[in-house]
């Protein structure tokens, strides 16, 4: 399978190339007052508003320097779709599925939970993203408990 | 593959054909005999019979065969049209659309061989045979018509020759026989273009604004034509999202017709404005709201035949259904002329089922009581039918209704019918919304929680008081909770610690009412609601986002979802106890008049806002056009008749030997409301008040230890007097001049038009260095300036700098498109907006946070 790679921190991500319309260069983000740091804005891509979903936050990873701008790499899967914040774009790079594996039992947390597993690249892992969960991530600071009132 | 489309487009013609021959037996029950009609019914059966033959469904041809059998004698004029054959025939028709669900299902028939409806269809048609030759007939008649196909397929042979057509009026028949200029188009392909639109008139924006300042006349007259294209292509594009109401109707005869013969009722369908468009995703929402409400008009609203005629009414019942546009709102109303709803069984039933005190029902009005049917849970049924009356209903009805930002009222007269209108926003693609700033971001409030809007300054924050359960502002008599947008949302430092509350928008959802504290409030404009991700769906108090015409989003707020987030409700009733429990600081001691009116028997209005009481005889009273007058102070007084603004009786008030009237007085201008009888003066406080949803009033609240109604002067007198608002600007005629700083020639003339309408003199100046020298030498009330401005060079700063000097305020007019004005202009109000600039100006000069002056109701 076909997969379009993006930086996050140390972390090297893939998605399947099916699922990314486009990659673009840093945009303009609207904030989203009390959403979670993972869902930093909103962005306005040809007429339809898509929430941006910053990895960083998502892998627990420290925030970005205030003077790099992340890419946004647009996913679409169905009728969803959203805008990943990445530090920097990859590659496109060619995976053979006997070659993917279950992500390695020290991973726990976000980067087990969003990964589909990993392959190894050269000299690093690869991440395949679960592009059906990132995009079911759910922003909201509050505790559930706190909605239902 | 081929076989597969072929199939489709059978369905799809199938279900066309056979929906509307559902209409015509039902029409034909109203005119049997009419040629044209049966004619069409049959042809209808004949297709579906002919392609089942060829694709080699057996079991519907067999059906449709025996159907147009009997259609053919019917049209032949060899049998009489009866209920029964109707039966029969619709009978028919669902055993049809059943196999052709099954067939769009699965590909193929249904098990169920149908043989009772075949056998009852060829005893229908050997039992009532025409006298000759009977097997024969049966035989023939199908070869001859397929002989007769050419012309059967050709519907107009004889349109004027229905020699047999009893009122000669052949609507149905004329619309199915032109060639229907209409195409199927996927929805999806609609809103795809109506997004591409709204991109292009991004585009637009921005060629206009670059158009502007590059000044080349060529480059502008394209500009100019670009946006007039675009403009036309965004209304046509808006408008093919449009359905007439009459495609969701066209089921409810039939219903209307089922439920009557089930119920052994009598009753007559009437409709008007089927015509009337809208978006057809809301009318897929009302769709089913709409069938539960008129299945009650039939079910729980009319009598049957026996208890209409003791009654003094007809045997038949009427149910009325209407739909008509009303501003950018579509309002739907079904009336019957039925038994009525009985506000006393209904406080009874409340009691009983536990849902109010007897205290609390005994305190509500007639009026407040009815609605209590939309409480969950709430049927007065006497016996429950599988028609309805389960106990779930109105209060789905109502849910559904005002999650699609509609409304539902209510009215009703014992003994003679109940009329429930619904009104629904013409489209969810596009809302009137409020554009405000808060901690430097923009968002949008839809116009349609909006009740007014308020400009705090100086002393007029007294209105303001703190209490442990947050802010409270004092507005229209009672007390409603304040949140801050800053604050909720977590943007910067709140308005309370700054004490300098300015705006506030006074809001109202589900029952709850409350102010919100903005930074700024900047214009209304129609907006393109966009939904957000699927990610923020628990953000409940977003109700979508924006495009502005920057091309930057602005988040949509949900007013209902942010009360609840602020846990609204909660504090109105702290602060409602409170009130009750006499803690002093928040009560709110005014005189009101109390007076009676149509059905209201206790209704009142605070004092300060009346001129005078007067007395007329009824002679005095004349007919002018369509009102009447009366010689009052050497002028004419237009007096108009409360009850009938209220919705709540007629003019029965001015048919009393003395007519009493309340004249209410706004500088030159003055109006009467007459009413039926003037009760007191009472001095007291306002408690435990409840907004009502009636038109035309504000609240109910206990006034000295009595539940009384507060009217809405304001909404009264909007409806009175559609022209009450227009004399107030005039009245200002006599004002130092406003000040027009326009680049744009068309700008200068059109501000100076409307300025003068509202009565302001007004002085043009072209340019930035003109405007300013102008000012210099001082007489004018304040300046509106056309933004943005082409030459933004060092005069904006000397303008600043005068308009603080001199206190002369300086207004903003244009697109808020591209650079917003310095934050030191108040607002920016549309272009071409009338009525938006006017009211700028008006809140500039009088500053009255509590009287409903200031309103910008919607």
């Amino acid at each position: 399978m076909t997969v379009v790679t993006f930086h996050v921190g140390p972390v090297l991500c893939g998605a399947e190339v099916d699922c990314v319309q486009e990659v673009l260069r840093h945009q303009e983000l609207t904030p989203i007052p009390l959403a979670a740091a993972a869902t930093p804005g909103l962005l306005h891509l040809r007429g339809q508003i898509l929430t941006a979903i910053d990895l960083r936050s998502v892998f627990d990873l420290p925030a970005r320097d205030s003077g790099t701008k992340p890419v946004c790499v647009i996913v679409r899967k169905g009728e969803s779709a959203a805008s990943l914040l990445a530090d920097r774009i990859g590659e496109v790079v060619e995976v053979e599925p006997d070659a993917i594996e279950p992500p390695p039992t020290h991973w726990q947390g976000p980067m087990r939970e969003f990964s589909r597993g990993v392959t190894d690249r050269s000299d690093q892992l690869l991440l395949l993203l679960d592009a059906m969960r990132i995009l079911d991530i759910e922003s909201s600071q509050e505790s559930p408990q706190d909605e239902i009132n | 593959m081929e076989d597969q489309e072929i199939i489709q487009d059978f369905l799809i013609e199938s279900n066309q054909n056979l929906s509307r021959v559902e209409q015509e037996i039902l029409a034909l029950e109203e005119r049997p005999g009419d040629g044209q009609i049966l004619g069409s019914i049959f042809r209808s059966f004949h297709t579906v019979k002919g392609t089942c033959g060829f694709l080699g469904f057996g079991k519907l041809e067999r059906i449709t065969h025996q159907a147009e059998n009997l259609l053919a004698e019917l049209r032949d004029g060899k049998r009489q049209f009866t209920p029964v054959t109707a039966s029969l025939i619709l009978e028919t028709l669902d055993t049809v659309q059943h196999e052709l669900g099954a067939i769009e299902a699965t590909g193929n028939e249904s098990d169920d061989l149908h043989t009772q409806l075949l056998l009852k269809l060829q005893r229908a048609l050997a039992n009532e045979e025409a006298p000759p030759a009977p097997a024969a007939a049966v035989e023939k008649q199908p070869a001859k018509v397929a002989a007769e196909d050419p012309s059967a397929t050709e519907p107009a042979v004889d349109p004027k020759g229905d020699a047999d057509g009893g009122d000669g009026e052949v609507v149905l028949s004329k619309s199915s026989t032109i060639t229907d200029p209409t195409i199927r188009v996927d929805t999806r392909l609609v809103d795809r273009l109506i997004n591409l639109v709204g991109e292009l008139v991004l585009v637009r924006n921005q060629v206009l604004q670059s158009g502007v300042s590059g000044g080349k006349s060529e480059d502008k007259a394209i500009a100019h034509r670009l946006n007039l294209i675009t403009t036309e292509l965004q209304e046509g594009v808006m408008r093919s999202r449009m359905q007439p109401v009459g495609t969701i109707w066209n089921k409810l005869p039939r219903l209307v017709r089922d439920t009557a013969s089930q119920l052994q009722k009598d009753i007559r369908l009437v409709t008007d404005g089927a015509n009337t468009e809208m978006d057809r995703t809301i009318l897929e929402a009302v769709k089913d709201p709409l069938t539960h409400i008129l299945r009650n008009s039939c079910d729980h609203g009319l009598e049957t035949p026996p208890v209409r005629l003791a009654a003094g009414k007809t045997a038949q019942g009427t149910v009325s259904l209407r739909a008509y546009h009303e501003g950018s709102q579509v309002v739907m109303e079904v009336e019957d002329d039925g038994r009525g709803i009985d506000p006393a069984r209904l406080r009874a039933k409340a009691v009983e089922k536990g849902i109010l005190t007897a205290a609390a029902a005994n305190a509500l009005s007639d009026r407040d009581a009815i609605y209590l049917v939309f409480h969950a849970g709430f049927s007065t049924a006497e016996k429950i039918t599988n028609i309805s009356g389960r106990g779930v209903g109105m209060d789905v009805v109502k849910k559904n209704i005002q999650s699609i930002g509609g409304q539902v009222e209510l009215q009703s007269t014992v003994g003679a019918g109940t009329k429930v209108k619904i009104r629904i926003p013409l489209t969810l693609a596009i809302i009137p919304g409020l554009i405000v700033n808060s901690g430097n971001q923009t968002f949008v409030i839809p116009q349609s929680h909006l009740i007014e809007l308020l400009r705090m300054q100086g002393e007029k924050q007294s209105a303001i008081e703190m209490s442990k359960e947050g802010a409270l502002l004092r507005w229209r008599g009672t007390l409603v909770p304040l949140v801050d947008l800053n604050e909720a949302l977590q943007l910067s430092s709140n308005a309370f610690d700054r004490g300098d509350v300015r705006n506030i928008a006074i809001l109202e959802a589900e029952g709850a009412t409350f102010g919100l504290v903005l930074d700024r409030i900047r214009a209304t404009r129609e907006i393109v609601v966009k939904p957000l991700g699927k990610q923020l769906k628990r953000m409940t108090w977003y109700a979508g986002a924006t495009i502005l015409g920057d091309g930057s989003v602005a988040l949509i707020l949900d007013v209902a979802g942010l009360a609840r987030r602020e846990r609204i409700a909660s504090r109105g009733e702290a602060s409602a106890t409170a009130d009750t429990a006499g803690e002093g600081t928040i009560a709110d001691k005014k005189q009101f008049l109390l007076f009676a009116c149509g059905s209201y028997t206790r209704l009142s209005v605070p004092l300060a806002l009346v001129d005078r009481l007067e007395k007329f005889p009824a002679a005095q009273l004349e007919r002018m056009a369509d009102s009447w007058v009366v010689q009052y102070r050497g002028a004419l007084l237009r007096v108009v008749a409360l009850a009938k603004v209220l919705g709540s009786g007629g003019e029965e008030c001015l048919e009393q030997k003395h007519v009493q009237v309340i004249v209410v007085r706004r500088g030159e201008k003055a109006i009467g409301l007459a009413v039926d009888r003037i009760i007191d003066v009472q001095q007291g406080e306002v408690t435990a008040p409840s907004p009502t949803s009636a038109s035309g009033l504000l609240a109910t609240y206990v006034l000295n230890g009595m539940a009384t109604e507060l009217l809405d002067l304001a909404s009264v007198l909007e409806v009175a007097d559609p022209v009450w608002n227009q004399p107030r600007w005039m009245a200002k005629a006599e004002g130092a001049p406003i000040l027009i700083g326009a680049h744009s020639q068309f700008m200068a003339t059109s501000l100076r038009q409307y300025l003068e309408l509202g009565g302001y003199p007004a002085t043009v100046r072209g340019s930035g260095e003109e405007l300013v020298k102008s000012m210099e030498n001082g007489g004018f009330r304040a300046v509106v300036v056309e933004w943005p401005t082409p030459d933004s060079g060092s005069w904006i700063e000397t303008l600043k700098a005068r308009s603080e000097s001199s206190g002369i305020p300086v207004f903003s007019v244009g697109e808020a498109t591209g650079d917003a004005p310095p934050q030191w202009m108040s607002g920016l109000c549309p272009p071409h907006d009338c009525h938006s600039l006017l009211r700028m100006l008006e809140l500039s000069w009088h500053e009255q946070p509590v009287s409903s002056e200031t309103g910008v109701s919607q």
